[in-house]
């Protein structure tokens, strides 16, 4: 087990600059999860810490320990695949003893870990089966086992989940968690998957484009989200982007002002700020469809364009000074297509970010 | 199975069926001449079994003729032949499956030049460079030529065989501990076993059954292989055709006995498990 220091690293592909300047401090034990669209950077800053791919610049530590330079089979960090990888020639058991093996231990001790890993894991009947007599969740397990016997500095998962279906999936992120606050290997995990970062997560790194969008606990880019694409990206249904103005009510102090936020005629609420704002005023507004309350008759008059059941609640897909919006309840609704409805929204849940760069306004 | 299964399955079977005949055909005009005794051979017509068997071609051409020696010096050539390309082609296979280097583009472009010329055209210039070096009747001569004529074919071959080995595999070796060459050694070579045995399969018949460098490069009888040796049954003023039935039906041994070894490894479908599914 071992902290992961990662400073100014670079990765690029000739002139393709694939990741740029990630800087990131994993602590010993800790779960950080790797979220972002696919060609965000986040498998190849993976398979750079476990040295399947040259670094172009920066500098990457385990522990006290500069990897650069290591070989994969040096850096004593084990990897599950999306595909799992598993040896398809050797069974179960041969597949788990297989580093040992290659390390020299006694048979003796080999046969104890992969024993003790396979009840952990509860295949120990799987153990003389070759893989392709092996259920997906199976093959996920004995992969999980494989990296266990070794008793590795860091686990490292690219996307372990994504062959499985949604019931498995549930069930293994539960499992894969649990397993690793046993154990207490630090561990790096990516997924495209945002519902996986939440759940798993003790820090996540929202990756765009190469770029560390945001560093935070789940809750921290849940609600204060740093960018446009930190916001929309997490969070099911997605937050909802909405173009205003802003049109200054009265200084405050510390240089922070109070603004009304003007959607056309409407007004949304007042916020207080302390940063710059383009000349005009334009801001994006965003806030959370949950955040959204329905029915009073103060509100805001919208009309539904369409309405989504999804057990829990409704998503309800509304349209609100010409603009859509998504609004999430678990009230139970009598309305229909084409009605109208009044929302509510608080001010404390507007979030600003400039239209522009995109980055939050605080 | 599908309502119509039945008739699907009998015209299946009979098209093979037909195929098969067909193909084997030849083969069975060998074999059924090599058992002809020579004073049937022209005077019963077309018949598909000589009324009388004989097996004096064989002994004559085991004991009589210089056939065994032909036959040594096939198997030597063959088999040496056959071990070099495949060792050359899979280690050449690997490298274009693998990694992207810069002169790819040309040494694979240059391979492929090599297969394009009839080997009527570059005899010449061979004989011309093995002679000074004294590899003209020789059968190490000969292994050098069918190496090098094998190699740029059979390393395509075993590069398509790595291409369907999922780089993955590789890398969970070596994180495991593996270096390169270990994780070669020991995930991919146990998985493209089926390539290798085809590739050697291939250049064993290939180096097996050449004539032309054999004819034109070893002169003396010592070096000979046994598709030269075949022409030794025609003289001048006959062939025999018995006994070049039987020195032929003795040739195809080998080969058979080869396959039925390797085939095993050619059937099977060992990647099946490997990655999801």
């Amino acid at each position: 087990m071992a902290a992961i220091r990662i400073r100014d690293l670079c990765k690029s592909y000739g002139d393709a600059k694939v990741l740029r300047s990630i800087n990131l401090d994993i602590d010993d034990g800790e779960f950080v999860v790797l979220v972002g669209p696919s060609g965000c950077g986040k498998s190849t800053l993976l398979r750079l810490i476990a040295g399947l791919e040259a670094i172009t610049s920066g500098e990457i530590r385990i522990g006290e320990r500069v990897i650069n330079e290591l070989a994969p089979k040096d850096r004593d960090v084990a990897m599950v695949f999306q595909s799992y990888a598993l040896y398809p020639h050797m069974t179960v058991r041969e597949n788990m003893s297989f580093s040992l093996k290659l390390r020299g231990l006694s048979r003796d001790r080999i046969a104890a870990a992969v024993d003790a890993a396979a009840a952990k894991l509860d295949i120990q009947e799987l153990l003389d089966r070759k893989p392709r007599a092996l259920s997906g969740g199976q093959r996920q397990r004995v992969a999980m086992g494989r990296a266990m016997v070794r008793e590795p500095k860091a686990f490292l998962f690219d996307e372990p989940l994504s062959n499985l279906d949604a019931r498995l999936r549930e069930q293994m992120r539960y499992e894969i968690r649990k397993l690793q606050r046993d154990l207490g290997t630090t561990s790096i995990y990516v997924t495209h998957d945002q519902i996986e970062a939440m759940t798993m997560a003790d820090r996540i790194v929202a990756m765009h484009a190469g770029i560390a969008q945001q560093i935070g606990t789940p809750a921290d880019l849940y609600d204060n989200p740093a960018n446009l694409f930190v916001a929309g990206f997490i969070g099911s249904p997605a937050m909802n982007f909405i173009a205003a103005t802003l049109v200054h009510e009265r200084e405050a102090a510390d240089n922070a002002t109070h603004s009304s936020v003007m959607v056309g005629s409407l007004r949304l609420g007042s916020v207080l700020h302390a940063g710059a704002v383009r000349q005009d005023g334009r801001v994006t507004v965003g806030i959370r469809p949950e955040r959204i309350a329905l029915g009073e008759a103060s509100g805001l008059a919208t009309q539904i364009d369409l309405l989504e059941p999804t057990g829990l609640g409704t998503v309800l897909h509304l349209r609100l000074a010409g603009q859509r919006i998504k609004v999430f309840t678990t009230e139970r609704l009598a309305a229909g297509t084409k009605d109208a409805v009044n929302i509510v929204v608080q001010s404390r849940d507007l979030l600003l970010f400039d239209p522009d760069t995109g980055v939050r306004l605080r | 199975m599908e309502p119509h299964g039945k008739l699907h399955w009998a015209i299946h079977y009979l098209l093979l069926a037909a195929f098969v005949s067909f193909a084997l055909f030849p083969l069975f005009w060998l074999l059924k001449v090599s058992i002809t005794p020579n004073d049937l051979l022209y005077s019963e017509g077309v018949r598909l079994w000589p009324s009388r068997a004989t097996a004096e071609h064989y002994a004559s051409v085991i004991a009589h003729s210089q056939f065994p020696l032909f036959f040594r010096n096939s198997v030597i050539v063959a088999a040496t032949t056959s071990l070099f390309s495949t060792l050359f082609a899979a280690a050449a296979g690997y490298g274009f499956s693998r990694f992207q280097f810069r002169a790819k583009y040309w040494i694979v472009a240059l391979m492929l030049i090599t297969q394009m010329f009839p080997l009527v055209m570059i005899i010449a210039p061979i004989f011309r460079l093995l002679k000074p070096l004294g590899l003209t009747n020789s059968l190490t001569g000969l292994v050098i030529v069918y190496t090098a004529f094998n190699v740029p074919f059979a390393s395509f071959l075993m590069q398509s065989f790595f291409d369907a080995i999922p780089k993955d595999l590789e890398e969970a070796a070596m994180l495991d501990g593996a270096n390169r060459f270990a994780a070669f050694r020991r995930i991919i070579v146990p998985l493209t076993l089926p390539g290798l045995a085809a590739t050697l399969g291939f250049v064993f018949t290939a180096a097996w059954s050449e004539l032309l460098f054999a004819l034109m490069l070893n002169s003396s009888s010592a070096a000979s292989t046994f598709p030269v040796g075949l022409l030794a049954f025609v003289s001048k003023f006959s062939v025999d055709f018995g006994q070049m039935m039987a020195a032929g039906v003795l040739a195809l041994l080998p080969v058979c006995m080869f396959f039925v070894f390797i085939q095993r490894y050619l059937v099977q479908g060992l990647t099946a498990g490997a990655v999801k599914g």
